[in-house]
């Protein structure tokens, strides 16, 4: 190696190293702030000269007396894994359908399926409301379910899609010789064989669901049923900021997601595939 | 029985693209036989009619005495074997061959000893438990065979099963298939774009291109009289040379005619040749059928021409000479003991007697059955 290389070499790492740490100071930031006494965090984080670690934070942020996040974790928990399963199992079939069946408009509703990707949250927010509203939906986990269904059936579809396209057909034509029907050639062959898609698309359904407030913010309003992510923002006092028990909270939040990639990262990556556009 | 009859096959993709223009096709029962041609020339997709993935635009096919246009895959009485042997990847090799069996429900002892049958012929009693990616190319190979055979269907189909294999252990599986025809006495369809697949293999060789039969016929025949200048050059190894010559008449005698070449022609072809006197023609000579004069026997000079060494291929027992005669680039398969260097001239002696002459226009073979397979190819 020339001499000129390893430095580049040495100015690239330094360059990384510095991105990750810009990257991860926050993060850092927000742990030294949840697992510390309020006195000893309020002239900032970065004070080391008392340390006293405790867990306190978490468990009044747990047992906050007007928003409980035990609840709301509980909540979100019967929002998130149906608002998962759901939209999974249905656009693992159209996935499958518009990748391997051929029927008029087929490409036109794959057209459609990327433009819905396209659309904003926001945009829909009114009608989706009055939908509700008029369905008699609205404060209820069924609304705020089909909604998740509904705004994750078109990604999840073209990502399956997406990723069935990379599988060799011949697998399901040497099944379809040896005698099985379209729902078993799925189901005892195509379906065992795409769990790397399936947690893939389950881990970023499931955190995307589980961290959003947006939608969650339009339809659930009483306080009993508030999601975790609503219930964060409450535990800010009017007189008085609480930032450790704000740091516990808002880790708590990110720590199921984070527990979910932990578990499925074997699958994840091979997964990504669906990503690519063939 | 199970003979496979197409009859008038036509299909076309529904981009339009006609990819079978009116196939007709007996295999008989327990022969096996043997779809060859370049890529693209409808022979997967032939196959794939006859197995049943691909609809039949016109026409009919039957199996066993049945027209099945319209039945299911499942319904045919057919295995296939496929190019990347489209194992199941999440069974072992095992539930693999068991998987058709037990969607048809057959009884669990008889599956298991159906399959034990055959992985015992196959040689992978041993790799049962295993799944297929922890298995070799030619193990997979074995398995999906065994997929096939354990269905006991009266029709194998295999699509182009060898060449993902090395050559060598494709040698050795190419034994291995036929020898397994002979034992299971079925009627095998086989694809392939490899014309020593074909000659060694098939009963009958169906050599196709651009969607249309060329020629039917066993592996001497081809060989020996193939019916235009597309399967003459198909059909052996290395291929047929052309030489685009005049057919010229001397006196009562006709020659093969270019620049300082001129061969004598047999008198048995001039029938068919004297309409083509005067005419351009394709000359066509196998490399087999090219000599060293040095080691002919008797050579006669009205069939010897010279050609220049370009490129001399030992092989050990063969020498390969490409060689450049009246304009035209040759390759002669001659003695190894041949002296021949690059940059030499060479004598080289045609066996006038296995020649083939092709019409330029049409490219069909003039001398069509005046070579049978049994005659003693001789240097005169």
């Amino acid at each position: 190696m020339t001499k000129k290389r390893i430095w580049v070499k040495v100015f690239l790492n330094i360059f990384a190293w510095f991105i990750g740490l810009i990257w991860i100071l926050p993060v850092i930031g927000i742990l030294m702030t949840a697992i510390r006494p309020f006195d000893e965090v309020i002239n900032g984080w970065w004070h080391f000269k008392e340390f006293t670690p405790t867990f306190s934070n978490f468990i009044n942020a747990l047992n906050h007396p007007t928003a409980p996040l035990i609840v709301g974790m509980k909540n979100s928990l019967i929002i998130a894994l149906p608002a998962t399963i759901l939209p999974l199992f249905i656009a693992t079939l159209a996935g499958y359908g518009i990748s391997r069946y051929h029927f008029p408009l087929r490409k036109g509703l794959i057209i459609a399926v990327v433009l819905t990707l396209a659309l904003p949250q926001q945009m829909i927010a009114v009608p989706i409301f009055q939908m509700m509203s008029s369905l008699g939906l609205v404060d209820t986990y069924m609304g705020l379910i089909l909604l998740h269904t509904a705004w994750g059936i078109p990604w999840i579809t073209f990502f399956m899609r997406n990723y069935f396209k990379t599988m060799p057909i011949s697998i399901e034509e040497a099944a379809r010789i040896d005698g099985a029907s379209d729902f078993q050639i799925f189901y005892r062959v195509v379906l065992p064989n795409i769990f790397p898609a399936i947690a893939s698309a389950s881990a970023l359904q499931f955190t995307w669901v589980w961290s959003d407030f947006f939608l969650a913010l339009i339809l659930i309003y009483s306080p009993d049923k508030l999601l975790i992510t609503q219930r964060v923002p409450l535990m800010r006092g009017v007189y008085h900021v609480d930032w450790g028990l704000l740091s516990a909270a808002s880790i708590m939040v990110m720590i199921v997601p984070i527990l979910i990639y932990l578990l499925l990262q074997r699958y994840y990556v091979k997964g990504m595939v669906g990503w690519t556009i063939k | 029985m199970a003979e496979v009859i197409l009859k008038d096959v036509v299909k076309v993709y529904p981009n339009g693209f006609k990819a079978v223009h009116g196939a007709n096709l007996e295999v008989e029962d327990k022969e096996f036989v043997v779809l060859l041609g370049p890529s693209g020339c409808g022979k997967t997709t032939t196959l794939r009619m006859i197995a049943g993935l691909e609809e039949i635009t016109e026409g009919t096919v039957s199996i066993g005495g049945r027209v099945v246009n319209d039945v299911e895959p499942k319904d045919r009485d057919i295995a296939m074997v496929f190019q990347n042997y489209a194992l199941y990847p999440h069974m072992t090799v095992y539930e693999n061959m068991a998987f058709g069996l037990k969607l048809r429900k057959v009884p669990k002892p008889e599956i298991d000893k159906r399959v034990k049958e055959a992985a015992n012929i196959l040689g992978i009693e041993g790799l049962l438990d295993r799944k297929p990616k922890q298995l070799s190319g030619g193990q997979r190979q074995r398995v999906a065979v065994g997929r096939a055979i354990v269905r006991n269907p009266k029709v194998f189909l295999f699509d182009e099963p060898l060449s993902n294999l090395d050559a060598k252990l494709r040698t050795q599986m190419r034994a291995e298939l036929k020898r397994l025809h002979k034992n299971l006495q079925a009627t095998i369809i086989y694809v392939t774009h490899d014309q020593v697949e074909a000659m060694t293999m098939a009963d009958k060789i169906v050599i196709m291109k651009d969607g249309v039969i060329q020629q039917i016929g066993d592996p001497y025949s081809v060989y020996f009289e193939p019916v235009n200048k597309f399967v003459a050059g198909f059909i052996g190894t290395p291929s047929m040379n052309f030489i685009g010559a005049k057919v010229s008449k001397e006196g009562e005698k006709l020659w093969i005619h270019k620049d300082s070449m001129k061969l004598l022609i047999p008198e048995r072809y001039y029938e068919r040749l004297a309409p083509y006197v005067g005419k351009e023609v394709v000359f066509g000579v196998r490399p087999e059928n090219i000599y060293d004069k040095m080691f002919a026997v008797t050579p006669s000079e009205e069939f010897v021409a010279e050609g220049k060494v370009d490129v001399v291929e030992p092989l050990g027992s063969e020498t390969l000479i490409h060689a450049t005669i009246a304009g035209d680039d040759i390759v002669a398969k001659v003695d190894p003991k041949t002296r021949a260097q690059a940059g030499d001239t060479i004598d080289l002696v045609f066996d006038m007697n296995m020649v083939h002459v092709f019409d330029k226009e049409t490219e069909e073979n003039v001398l069509m059955g005046l070579h049978s397979a049994e005659e003693e190819p001789k240097v005169e």
